[in-house]
């Protein structure tokens, strides 16, 4: 009870505060919904009948109290453009986005941690050496053009993978078929820092002392790597993947549109050239509530792991 | 076991992984499925559809109007769930006679006037909130005479009222049982007439057609049409080259030229643009209000190079402020060459040998823009660039702080489309979008609005290019021409028709 309490204590604020922020920077940006709607012929007359159907014509506070109270009531709108429920929107295509966090997550995981491991056990060595060349290549490589990349490799060159779309049922290979160009894309630049991060806490842990006396007591290098060093490693590896969720829903959107794949990501592309105003910002507030939920249970997560600060 | 084994090994078990499914995976091997590259779409439905082309492409398969344009680059009104109309009191009451063969897709029984005007009404019906109203706003009022004929009373006589019941957004007819019994889903799952059924609606990643073998025309040779969401051009480009995509939209010049050289594609360059570019002076502004001035400008932008270096094949040099195949066009206009002694002469004698201006132009077309810069230094002129996003661009049009900007006339090819919106004094910025702030046609437009013989309303709209293009309130500039990469064993794609501006893709059909 008392965790949920501070959880909700935490979010809610930040939350309101995330979508009060969005409301304006939206209506900072040039042109408005009424514009983009009837495009570069719009006669004065038009817009303003327009502009008063959408509530537009009314001052920016009033339309931000209107907007708040409807927010907080649970009713979020409807899409200015296809008229349809914004919430039911984003809730259709979001399980298409979370699979596509997950995906990139699992493989950051599978692939990261291993990889940092085996460099800080092999400090200097050759393996080192070569994975860090190729993680500094990965940060580097901006998301959009790796994509097109991988896009032109895999699945145009050796046409191992289709080039765009997602599974619609099919069994676990076919989604895994799917999934796994965009997925690898997500986790590139992602699976360098998380290398990184888990080589240098892990060449911090193996130079303490309890690593020392665990070799001391003559336990095998598996035991005293695996059990003694990287348990304590990951503590700030798993800290840093839990931030990492926030910028995978965002890196979503530059992979879901250059794959083609149906998400929440494509959806805010749409929205924010149409000024779909109520869509942007159901979507973002549904990623700012996944946001902080991940970084609540990364809390919970870590004081599990962690025996230092339970209680 | 070799490389090369080891690859194609892992390939059949990836396609075999992958079958059975939609998309790229191949759907019953002898189906006709034609798959199409599309943007992504709002709506289907006619009250909310923002876009003849996007839109409208997948419309006009499901659903009718009373009236059609035919196909190619004639753009005449034919009847389409009309069998033709009457027009009486002066202009003023339109009766049109409507099929009877006709039957709504999933079983709603027949097309008959009551759903005419049900369809018209609910888009004027404040509550639909219709960004297609203005369409259709002519109309006072719509009466059902009997099954198959219904009369329109308009407000005033107009010539050009059957247009706004065509094949353009909201003149698309909706079936009333289908709209009450789908309640809020109307918009997705359209009912309609056409030659295909909406099969599956996911606007914004894809819509999946199926014959409609109860149509009352010519039936489609397909079994199925599937418009696919790409946004990204590289990717369509790909999935195309790979054999997932059989119709891609093709905008930039380097791609068009390698799909020229590439014999498993053809290049279809349309020939029924309805859209033109052009550069407006705003001729409440000195130096611009003076004609001199601007007819010197005429000689020193050299078009053919712009439309050369920029457009190549979807580009074609224009001199009209309407397009081609639009009553009234005519090429008899004033045309003025490239000449840059005589547009520095003119400026000279104008008493402006020096001149410093700036142009407002969207930084999508950053290259036209560099080359206007540098043809008008030629000529002494120093162009100011001011580059700015689209939705500050359409603001702009309807504003007065420009000195010449860059306009786009995407229109219904209807000649008072272009003129009236652009030319008429009575759309001069804030209440329209005419930002050269030119008046000198009005009495030809009006005119030609209540005009009802044909052959003289044409030669009304033909006067009024003559006098835009002697005054020169704007530079027409260029035609977009839509182009489209096609496979090759796609066979009998029709030729392009308007407001759509794609091929026809009703009489297409597959030969591997």
């Amino acid at each position: 009870m008392n965790i949920v309490f501070r959880f909700l204590l935490r979010a809610v604020p930040t939350l309101l505060g995330a979508i009060t922020i969005l409301f304006l920077i939206l209506r900072m940006i040039p042109g408005d919904p009424a514009q983009a709607m009837l495009g570069a012929d719009a006669s004065a007359a038009e817009l303003a009948r327009l502009r008063t159907q959408l509530g537009l014509d009314r001052p920016l506070p009033v339309q931000y109290l209107y907007y708040m109270a409807d927010f907080l009531r649970g009713d979020w709108g409807n899409s200015i453009v296809t008229k349809t429920p914004v919430l039911e929107r984003v809730l259709e295509v979001l399980p298409s986005t979370l699979t596509l966090c997950a995906a990139a997550i699992s493989i950051i995981v599978l692939v990261s941690i291993p990889a940092g491991v085996i460099s800080a056990v092999r400090r200097d060595g050759w393996v080192d050496y070569t994975v860090s060349v190729l993680v500094f290549l990965l940060m580097s490589m901006p998301q959009f053009w790796l994509g097109l990349l991988m896009l032109l490799v895999f699945a145009y060159w050796l046409d191992w993978f289709p080039i765009y779309g997602a599974a619609e049922g099919g069994g676990l290979l076919t989604q895994l078929h799917y999934i796994a160009l965009p997925a690898l894309t997500l986790a590139a630049s992602f699976m360098g820092l998380a290398t990184r991060l888990t080589r240098s806490s892990m060449l911090e842990v193996l130079g303490r002392e309890y690593v020392r006396t665990a070799r001391a007591k003559g336990l095998t290098e598996p035991v005293v790597v695996v059990r003694h060093a990287l348990r304590n490693a990951l503590l700030s590896v798993i800290t840093v993947l839990g931030l990492t969720v926030g910028q995978l829903l965002g890196g979503a959107v530059i992979v879901e549109v250059v794959f083609a794949r149906p998400g929440v990501g494509t959806m805010i592309w749409d929205a924010i050239l149409q000024r779909d105003y109520p869509q942007v910002q159901a979507a973002v507030a549904v990623f700012a509530g996944l946001f902080i939920l991940t970084n609540f249970l990364t809390d919970v997560l870590y004081s599990a792991l962690n025996p230092r600060i339970r209680g | 076991m070799n490389q090369f084994k080891r690859r194609d090994l892992l390939k059949s078990s990836m396609a075999a992984a992958a079958s059975g499914l939609p998309a790229w995976a191949a759907w019953a091997a002898d189906e006709q499925h034609l798959r199409i590259q599309s943007n992504p779409m709002n709506s289907l439905d006619p009250a909310h559809q923002t876009s003849a082309g996007d839109e409208g492409r997948v419309a006009i398969l499901v659903s009718n109007a009373l009236m059609r344009y035919v196909p190619g680059a004639k753009y005449d009104l034919a009847p389409d769930l009309a069998t033709g109309f009457e027009v009486s009191e002066g202009g003023k009451v339109y009766t049109f006679r409507l099929r009877k063969d006709v039957k709504w897709h999933g079983g709603f029984g027949m097309f008959t006037a009551r759903d005419v005007k049900w369809s018209v009404e609910r888009i004027l019906d404040p509550g639909t909130k219709s960004r297609n109203a203005g369409q259709l706003q002519e109309i006072s009022a719509v009466e059902v005479v009997d099954d198959h004929t219904v009369r329109f009373r308009l407000k005033g006589p107009s010539a050009v009222f059957p247009h706004a019941l065509a094949t353009f957004r909201g003149g698309f007819m909706m079936c009333e049982a289908a709209a009450k019994a789908q309640g809020a889903d109307y918009g997705r799952q359209i009912i309609g007439t056409g030659p295909y059924i909406v099969e599956k609606s996911v606007l914004d990643q894809e819509v999946v057609l199926r014959r409609n073998d109860d149509y009352f025309g010519a039936k489609g040779k397909l079994d199925r049409i599937t418009f696919k969401v790409i946004r990204e051009a590289s990717t369509a480009t790909l999935a195309f080259d790979r054999g997932q995509l059989d119709i891609v939209a093709m905008k930039e010049r380097e791609n068009i030229d390698r799909y020229m050289r590439n014999p498993k594609a053809e290049v279809r360059v349309s020939d029924v643009s309805t859209g033109i570019f052009l550069l407006s002076f705003n001729t409440a502004k000195a130096p611009f209000d003076r004609k001199e001035v601007r007819q010197a400008f005429q000689h020193a932008i050299d078009k053919k190079a712009i439309v050369q270096a920029v457009y190549g094949q979807r580009g074609r040099v224009i001199d009209t402020v309407v397009p081609p195949g639009v009553e009234g066009y005519t090429d008899a206009v004033r045309r003025y060459e490239h000449d840059p002694a005589r547009a520095r002469k003119m400026l000279a004698d104008a008493g402006v040998p020096s001149l410093a201006c700036t142009l407002t132009i969207p930084t999508d077309y950053q290259r036209e823009a560099v080359m206007l810069q540098a043809q008008l230094k030629a000529v002494g002129v120093t162009l100011n660039l001011k580059m700015i996003d689209r939705p500050t661009w359409f603001r702009a049009l309807g504003q007065s702080e420009h000195d010449i900007i860059w306009n786009a006339h995407f229109r219904a090819p209807v000649a008072d489309a272009f003129l009236f919106s652009s030319y008429h004094s009575s759309n001069q910025p804030p209440k329209g979008t005419n930002c050269a702030f030119y008046a000198g046609v009005d009495d030809l437009i009006d005119k030609a609005r209540v005009t009802f013989d044909d052959k003289e309303r044409a030669a009304l709209y033909s006067e009024a290019l003559k006098r835009i293009a002697e005054d020169s309130p704007a530079i027409p500039l260029t035609l977009e021409l839509n182009t489209h990469v096609v496979q090759k064993y796609v066979k009998g794609l029709g030729p392009y028709r308007v407001p759509e501006n794609a091929p026809l893709v009703e009489t297409a059909y597959i030969q591997k």
